[in-house]
């Protein structure tokens, strides 16, 4: 398997598994959605950007990905609201089956109605199970306020895959596909600056503990920056666990003279 | 922690960010802030504070980067 990542290909990262990721070097912020197929049906994870810079390069993957037939793409799924994974939808939706459903967080959904797509929006909350394909079952996880009310990771019961949307992303422009040696400060330059609070951030990551614990993690696939192989994830959690957040309000506070209780 | 190092901090991480060398050399450049060929500083034009005090604003060109030195610069005690 291809240790990098370019414009043209998408990667399989496990059978069925599509890694699309776009580079971004100019903002160091590589942007990566993900295909899962499974008999006659796919999944997509996140989309993407509408920029055509991203989405040609997320639409070539895919169509490589499933062999020109798009229309397997019955579920489109996005795990929280932000224009980065959303704004591709009504770009794509075009493409997949006529009937493709988009799924949601419950509190993201009044928000992502705003991508002005046309399928139907279909509203997840915790515990929530989508099969699909060959009996393929995803169970979605609600990280709330990690960073949004309506965030989520998606984790996949077949090859035990947590697609932890920003939750462990990282701050790169670089193409390498698995975390190396700098993805720490990437993560934590990522992590430590978009996160508002300690308690979400605990919250997610015990609950990804307890998903590991209960059934396995064999790879983390963020949304932004690196996948994170099985043998690495306890000493990332680790990291994300001794990690400050939300210091940019302790910033502003000094800075203006606001006391802050707690 | 001194201003020098912390400028060394946010270049050494800038480079584990960003791909884009010229770019990374052009803003500390014009913050004051000279490197030699293997991107490490060489030298600082004037009182370092000042110069990090400029290079923060100049990096406002590379969001990524000046979002990590923002908390470089938290992680020390400095607000600027």
């Amino acid at each position: 398997m291809a240790e990098t990542y370019n414009a043209s290909d998408p990667i399989e990262v496990a059978p069925g598994v599509f890694h699309l990721g776009v580079q971004d070097a100019p903002n160091s912020f590589n942007n990566i959605p993900y295909v899962i197929v499974d008999g006659n049906e796919a999944a997509l994870i996140d989309p993407g950007s509408a920029k055509p810079e991203f989405f040609n390069v997320v639409l070539e993957k895919v169509k490589k990905a499933l062999k020109g037939d798009l229309k397997k793409i019955k579920h489109i799924i996005v795990q929280h609201q932000d224009p980065d994974l959303c704004a591709a939808i009504p770009l794509v939706e075009v493409h997949c089956a006529p009937d493709v459903t988009v799924h949601a967080p419950l509190e993201a959904k009044v928000l992502i109605q705003h991508y002005n797509f046309k399928s139907k929006l279909h509203p997840l909350d915790d515990d929530d199970t989508l099969v699909f394909g060959d009996n393929r079952k995803f169970v979605f996880a609600m990280t709330p306020y990690c960073h949004f009310v309506g965030s989520m990771v998606t984790y996949d019961t077949k090859h035990k895959i947590v697609f932890s949307s920003d939750a462990f992303g990282g701050f790169t422009g670089m193409t390498d596909l698995y975390a190396g040696p700098d993805y720490p400060l990437q993560l934590t330059s990522f992590l430590g600056q978009y996160l508002g609070s300690k308690r979400a951030l605990e919250y997610a990551l015990k609950r990804l503990e307890q998903i590991n614990a209960a059934y396995g993690v064999n790879l983390i696939a963020p949304q932004h920056g690196c996948l994170i192989k099985k043998e690495l994830i306890p000493a990332y959690l680790e990291a994300a666990h001794a990690l400050q957040v939300g210091g940019e309000i302790d910033s502003l506070a000094a800075k203006h003279g606001v006391k802050l209780g707690g | 922690m001194n201003p020098k190092a912390i400028i060394e901090e946010i270049l050494d991480t800038a480079q584990k960010l960003s791909l884009e060398k010229d770019r990374i050399r052009a803003i500390f450049q014009k913050s004051g802030v000279t490197l030699d060929g293997g991107m490490k500083v060489s030298a600082i034009a004037g009182d370092p504070m000042a110069v990090l005090k400029t290079l923060m604003d100049n990096l406002a060109e590379m969001a990524v980067v000046k979002i990590s030195a923002k908390q470089i610069i938290r992680k020390v005690g400095i607000n600027i």
